[in-house]
């Protein structure tokens, strides 16, 4: 019986092996173009693509083939097609040079699209210049790993074009639309629109990427619920990262850095419910986190270091607890619209907290406002903000935050730290 | 003669302490700075709040009591065959030169010395903006405090009107624009506030000074307002224009005062 089956798994084994046939294309070779090779292509074959560069127009897969490249073949799509489209299920990517996608006002011209497939994976590839990078669409259980997606958009232009609209020249880095169980994971996406946009993408992981000198967003995040992006590093975006119309996320361990100008966000949320941000670090941005109808929200341990204002809550966003994190050194550290205050600051660590500590257990006994005057000055008549370091204004919230009459007063934290909140790192 | 007038009130100035007070105070509070701030751009942020504070104050009331102090030699020179506008403006020059002499060196030996073992940009620019506002400051509010102690026999008055000026320009100008931005929230104000605070020199050396600091991005659209008009020629000529006029308004009605007045 052992013998049968030893046979059986033989027999298979020998079988797939003469069934996968890898086909090489290169320059020189018989077959020289992937177009060729993807025709005579089976199901599960390998085509190794040696070095060189192929300007084959638009190369459409529709058999689940690997394509894979050694070192480094460059597909052109001499800025007029839209490079590879894959329309078939367990196709691998692996080691191509993708550039020069075509740019349409109608299609969204990608570098690599995968369009209604399964495990599918692309990985170590570069995509330079194209109009979108990576395109996911009505696409399941995929894989995108250890890219380079470096986009023709440069932040220069739009600092140059104060007032015109010229992000809708350029495409996302790594779109993912209509997409489940998808994995992104080590990328590095650079000079895009968005770095990684995701609209109704479920049940997926971020993890480890490094988005930077997008012109809009580091990560643009829509209408995807059940997600989790984590370890990741956005920095130096136009707008920082927002996340929107979305429930249940999970925010972890990611830094949103130098966020720095008249619009920027490190991180927008906007209609967020049930989403746990956590051991983050928001350092340098004009806005730490801007909470538009933010509710049931924890954040818990996360690091605020000289932002503008460290956080802005409107006040439609109820029911967020803040737990022990840290407020360092920012202009203001809350600003708030409301009168009210619907959600819970506790044991909090705010550097301009002056008060004491008597029976030494590490909490104040006085409570912090982290509210000041000025701040809820500018939030209701963005003007005031032209009195910045007025020695007024400095007055004015003195006596404030000692006899609270106009901010709210129920927006306190009771027992603040009065030692930085050390989480591991 | 005004030159050697000038001279004698210019090194007449060091003889007195309150002048080397004030360049220890900027000296040793600068050097404090950078000690613990280590970045010139933090560094400016803090002093531009005490420039814009102290500089004022202190010009006000030292110039009000060097008026009034010298007010017997003026007695003296005024029986000699000179001038009363240079026997004014002379004494005018040296008490700010003086100052303004003291503040500058008060705050740019700290930066040089601390300058070249710092890791974070210098910040030339926005360093001299803010030494050339201080010095503005100081050529104003000293001109404000010679017309008040001309205009005063009375000391005190002469005090109380010097410390009205200052809580006018520092706070209650702002309490009146800050008034004005609630009141009149409905309406597009950004052009009659930028008006209002160009008309107060503070509130001129503050802004000038914070548009060129990175917290200029937390104005946002007001702050794109302003940027606008500060990037703009007309805006740096109608800002320096008004600041020589709040120099030479004060001065001048002070002088005509001083030539009419009965010793």
């Amino acid at each position: 019986m052992k013998k049968l089956l030893c046979i059986k798994v033989l027999f298979l084994i020998t079988y797939t092996l003469s069934y996968a046939k890898t086909i090489t294309v290169c320059p020189d070779c018989k077959i020289s173009s992937i177009k060729k090779a993807l025709q005579i292509a089976e199901n599960g074959d390998t085509i190794l693509i040696k070095k060189g560069i192929y300007k084959e127009g638009n190369i459409v897969v529709k058999k689940s083939v690997k394509l894979i490249g050694e070192g480094y073949p460059v597909i052109d799509g001499q800025k007029k097609y839209e490079v590879i489209t894959v329309k078939a299920n367990n196709v691998v990517v692996k080691g191509l040079v993708i550039q020069n996608s075509g740019k349409s006002d109608i299609e969204d011209l990608a570098g690599i699209k995968f369009f209604k497939t399964k495990n599918c994976r692309i990985e170590d590839c570069i995509l330079r210049n194209n109009f979108w990078g990576i395109y996911f669409a009505a696409s399941k259980n995929g894989v995108i790993k250890n890219n380079k997606v470096f986009g023709p958009a440069k932040l220069e232009y739009l600092k140059s074009a104060f007032g015109t609209r010229i992000e809708t020249n350029f495409g996302n880095g790594i779109h993912l639309w209509h997409c489940k169980n998808m994995l992104v994971e080590s990328n590095h996406v650079k000079n895009h629109r968005d770095g990684i946009y995701f609209e109704f993408v479920k049940n997926s992981t971020i993890i480890n990427n490094i988005s930077e000198k997008n012109l809009r967003y580091g990560l643009h995040f829509m209408f995807s619920h059940k997600d989790n992006y984590i370890n990741n590093i956005f920095r130096n975006n136009g707008a920082g990262v927002a996340v929107m119309y979305t429930k249940f996320v999970y925010m972890a361990n990611n830094r949103f850095e130098y966020n720095w100008g008249m619009a920027s966000y490190g991180l927008l949320l906007k209609e967020i419910y049930d989403s746990y941000i956590y051991h983050n670090v928001i350092y340098k941005n004009t806005t730490g986190i801007f909470a538009d109808n933010t509710n049931r929200t924890v954040i818990k341990e996360n690091d605020f270091l000289e932002n503008g204002w460290a956080l802005r809550i409107w006040g439609n966003s109820q029911n967020n607890i803040f737990k022990h994190n840290n407020f360092i050194a920012n202009t203001f550290n809350v600003a708030t619209n409301s009168f009210e205050n619907p959600n819970t600051y506790t044991e909090n660590y705010w550097s301009d907290y002056k008060g004491y500590d008597l029976n030494g257990d590490g909490i104040g006994d006085v409570p912090y406002r982290p509210v000041s005057l000025f701040g809820y000055f500018t939030e209701n008549y963005p003007l005031s903000l032209v009195l910045t370091r007025s020695f007024f204004i400095y007055l004015l919230d003195y006596t404030e935050r000692n006899f609270p009459m106009i901010i709210p007063s129920k927006l306190m934290d009771k027992r603040p730290l009065m030692r930085r909140y050390e989480w591991s790192r | 003669m005004s030159i050697k007038l000038l001279k004698y009130e210019f090194f007449n100035m060091y003889r007195n302490k309150w002048i080397i007070f004030y360049f220890i105070f900027f000296l040793v509070l600068t050097t404090a700075l950078f000690y613990f701030a280590k970045s010139p751009a933090k560094v400016v942020a803090t002093l531009l709040q005490l420039i814009i504070l102290v500089i004022p104050l202190t010009s006000l009331i030292l110039g009000t009591i060097f008026m009034y102090d010298s007010r017997n030699f003026i007695e003296l020179l005024l029986s000699l065959p000179i001038k009363r506008s240079s026997i004014y403006i002379s004494k005018y020059l040296g008490t700010t030169i003086s100052l303004s002499i003291s503040f500058a060196l008060g705050v740019i030996i700290p930066y040089l010395f601390f300058i070249k073992s710092l890791e974070e940009p210098p910040e030339y620019f926005l360093y001299f903006s803010l030494v050339i506002a201080g010095i503005f400051l100081t050529f104003i509010f000293v001109a404000f405090a010679f017309l008040i102690a001309t205009f005063f026999e009375d000391r005190v008055k002469g005090f109380g009107s010097s410390i009205l000026v200052w809580l006018y320009t520092t706070l209650i100008y702002d309490g009146i624009i800050l008034f004005i931005i609630i009141y009149f929230k409905d309406y597009p104000l950004e052009k009659p506030v930028l008006l209002m605070s160009i008309l107060n020199p503070i509130d001129i050396a503050r802004i000038f000074v914070i548009l060129k600091l990175d917290i200029a991005a937390l104005l946002g659209y007001t702050g794109a307002v302003f940027q606008k008009f500060f990037d703009t020629k007309l805006g740096i000529s109608v800002s320096f224009g008004v600041l020589f006029v709040w120099i030479f308004f004060p001065l001048i009605v002070g002088l005509y005062k001083f030539r009419k007045k009965d010793f």
